[in-house]
Parts: structure tokens; C-alpha cells; sequence
């Protein structure tokens, strides 16, 4: 199917028009994010900082940074690792093999999926006993 | 029956010990705290009893909770799937530089942090310094500045719009991988029997897609429905609960009031509530295949 060239045109209209909306939250993120104080609570609002300034990534990295680092690290990475390995067999197994638990392993999944992440936590912080 | 069980067991053994740190992990991370929390959600000072659930549905504000919860999952499934399946047909098409424009838009907000998602927004929407206050105002949309987070209206339109940001892009993979299977072919032989565009949607792409729209939908649902840090770090719940679904209101309950029996009462309800809303899906999807075939 050729394209005619006003069709070209309307389709990366809407390509860069759906870009520039969706990358927006997160380039003004990085906006903001280089402004000093008195821009960020100016008015009105400047869209290229006038002063561009690396003072808020100073700051984040005088905190804790590199444990905060290490602890997202472990987290993340273990959780992943154990992901996969507690993941890939039973994987292997409902797709080679045809046995009678296969559809019940399958709906677990889909079960697994519906509980609010708030049931895991309370009983953490509190003994049943 | 637990001879066939048996006896399945012992033909498919190497299958079933595949299962078996599967079912352990579910058991010791799924299974245990989710019994734990629903004896905990009937007790009482030790004693069993449902005055738990009733205290949770007597609340004052239950209706409105309940009311914000299907506005926020309505509101966003619909949206996230409108805006995800345009942006999946646009996708789908060739054009120059295709990788670059899915990789950020894919990819972009999916991968931003929930608690990110929810603080940048939170800054979009301020309503004195707010970048969309200012966009709207100089585009001749809006007379004066929005109160977004603070109008109780606003702020649910608020939180909705946010959470299509982030959502979008995983129903976007979803029908942009399903429009991948679609045959090339199928396309040819209606352009040669003179199918407008149109009529190849309706007839080509439609049929194919819709049991991954039926899947998508019951997923999106879900996971809107359990979803928390969004709203959590946007609004709080507020302005006035405006904002409060089943989640953040058990959040609040459990480590604000710190009562936890209360809150493990309203997470269990969810969950059946939840529960009860998939068994549709799954009856529309195969009632779907059952016409299929």
C-alpha cells in the first residue's frame, strides 16, 4: 500500500504530536529539576531555566546516596533473580507438557494477580497470635 | 478421582517437580499472608466476629469510597485503552524512525517510578506554579487558574489523567503485539476485493484483535482497581475522600488508625470484589472462543 504524501504528512503530524504530549510530564521533570528555588516558584513560569543549576542533584547525592543505591540494587535485583528462577520452570512445564494440574497453575497466575498489595503487608505488622 | 490424580502425578513427574518451588513460594508469599489477613479481618479483640466487615460498610463514607472506585477504574480502563489502542495503530504503521518514536512513547512513561509519576504530576498540576495551569491559560482554554488538585471534581480528573500517562503503554504493547499477528496477506486480498480503510479495520483487524481488547481490558481492570501509589502521593485521598478508592482508604485505616482488623476487612472485600468482576471477563472470553469455534 503506497502512502500519498498528504497522508505522509498527517502521520508524522500525529507521530510528533503524540511524542512531544506524552514525553512532556517527564521533560518537565528535568526542567524543574535544573531550575534554582526562585525559578521554580517564579511567576510567570519560565520554560528553559535562565540559570540552569546543578545544585538539586548536589544535594541528592550529599544524602545517603550510595546506600540508598545498594539497597535498590539488592532489592530489585533479588527480587528479579528469584523471579525468574521461581518462574522458569513451571513455565517450561505448562507449555511441554499436557497434565492435569496445568490449567489450575495457570488460573493461580491470573489469581495472583487480583490481590490489592495491601493484603501482603498488614500481616506483617501484626501477630495473630 | 485422586487415583487419576495419582496416577497423573506419577506419568507427568518430572512436569510436577518443575511445579514444585512454584506452589512452595505461593504458598509461603501468597497463600499465608493472605489467610493471615483474612482472620485478621474477623477478629475482634481475639474474638472471632464480623463487626469488622459491618463497620467498614456502615461508614459514612463507604459510598462515596465505593463511588470514587469506579469513577478512577471506569474513568482510567476506558482511557488507557482508547488512548493506548490509537497510539498501537499509529504505531503499527511504517514509517522512518518508527523504533525512536515506540521506544519513548512505549517505553518513556511505563518505565517512570509510580512515585515519580505521582510527584511530577502533582507539580504539573499546582495551581499556582503549575506548568498546565499556564499551558491551558496562554492556549485560550482556561480563563484563570484550575485549583486541579484541590476541587473535588477536578482532582479525580486529575488523578485519572495521571494514571493514563502512566497506563497507557502497556495496552499499547498489548494491541500492538496483536496487530503483529494480523497476515499481511489478509490486507492484499480486501484492498484487491476494493476494501476501504475502514471496512479492513472493521473486517480484518477487528476480529483479530478482540479477544486481546477482552484480556487487555480484564488485566487493566485489575490492576486500576489495586492500584495505590498514584493517588497515594497525589492526592492523600483527598481533597474531602474525593479522591479515596477501596486501596488507599485500607492503606489509611491500617497504618494511620492503625486498625488493622478494619483494614484487612475492607483489602478482603476488594479482593472478592475483584475477584467477582474477573469471573465476567472470563465468561465473556469464552463464550467468545465457544462462537469461534
Amino acid at each position: 500500500m503506497r502512502r500519498k504524501p498528504y497522508q505522509t504528512v498527517l502521520l508524522y503530524a500525529a507521530v510528533i504530536f503524540a511524542t512531544v504530549v506524552i514525553a512532556f510530564p517527564f521533560v518537565w521533570l528535568i526542567i524543574t529539576a535544573l531550575k534554582p528555588y526562585p525559578e521554580i516558584y517564579g511567576f510567570p513560569i519560565n520554560y528553559i531555566p535562565k540559570e540552569p543549576t546543578w545544585e538539586h542533584f548536589e544535594y541528592v547525592f550529599q544524602l545517603d546516596f550510595a546506600t540508598y543505591f545498594k539497597n535498590s540494587v539488592i532489592v530489585s535485583g533479588g527480587a528479579a533473580i528469584l523471579t525468574v528462577l521461581v518462574a522458569l520452570l513451571p513455565a517450561y512445564a505448562t507449555v511441554k507438557f499436557n497434565f492435569l494440574a496445568k490449567q489450575p497453575i495457570l488460573i493461580s497466575i491470573l489469581i495472583c494477580q487480583m490481590f490489592p498489595q495491601i493484603v501482603f503487608v498488614i500481616p506483617f505488622f501484626y501477630d495473630i497470635i | 478421582m485422586l487415583n487419576k490424580l495419582y496416577g497423573d502425578i506419577r506419568r507427568n513427574a518430572f512436569a510436577y517437580r518443575m511445579l514444585i518451588p512454584y506452589v512452595a513460594f505461593l504458598a509461603l508469599l501468597v497463600l499465608y499472608p493472605i489467610i493471615t489477613n483474612f482472620v485478621i479481618s474477623l477478629q475482634v479483640d481475639g474474638n472471632w466476629s464480623l463487626q469488622n466487615y459491618k463497620h467498614v460498610f456502615q461508614e459514612p463514607v463507604f459510598a462515596k469510597v465505593s463511588f470514587n472506585t469506579v469513577i478512577w477504574t471506569v474513568g482510567s480502563v476506558v482511557l488507557q485503552l482508547l488512548v493506548g489502542f490509537l497510539l498501537a495503530l499509529l504505531l503499527n504503521q511504517e514509517f522512518k524512525g518508527r523504533a525512536f518514536f515506540r521506544s519513548i512513547i512505549l517505553v518513556l512513561p511505563w518505565a517512570t517510578p509510580d512515585i515519580v509519576v505521582g510527584v511530577a504530576w502533582q507539580w504539573m498540576y499546582n495551581d499556582m506554579y503549575g506548568v498546565l495551569n499556564d499551558i491551558l491559560f496562554r492556549l485560550g482554554i482556561i480563563d484563570y487558574y484550575l485549583p486541579w488538585l484541590a476541587d473535588q471534581n477536578l482532582a479525580r480528573l486529575a488523578v485519572i489523567i495521571a494514571n493514563t500517562w502512566k497506563g497507557f503503554a502497556l495496552s499499547a504493547m498489548f494491541y500492538l503485539a496483536a496487530l503483529q499477528t494480523v497476515p499481511h496477506e489478509l490486507y492484499e486480498a480486501s484492498e484487491v476485493d476494493g476494501a476501504n480503510v475502514w471496512q479492513k479495520f472493521r473486517n480484518v483487524t477487528w476480529p483479530i484483535l478482540q479477544p486481546f481488547v477482552v484480556t487487555t481490558t480484564m488485566l487493566t481492570t485489575i490492576w486500576t482497581i489495586n492500584y495505590f501509589p498514584l493517588i497515594f502521593t497525589m492526592t492523600g485521598g483527598g481533597p474531602a475522600n474525593a479522591t479515596d478508592t477501596f486501596v488507599t482508604y485500607a492503606y489509611r485505616t491500617a497504618f494511620r488508625f492503625l486498625d488493622f482488623n478494619r483494614s484487612a476487612a475492607m483489602s478482603s472485600f476488594t479482593f472478592v470484589l475483584v475477584f467477582l468482576i474477573s469471573l465476567l471477563y472470563l465468561r465473556v472470553l469464552s463464550k467468545k472462543e465457544a462462537e469461534r469455534q
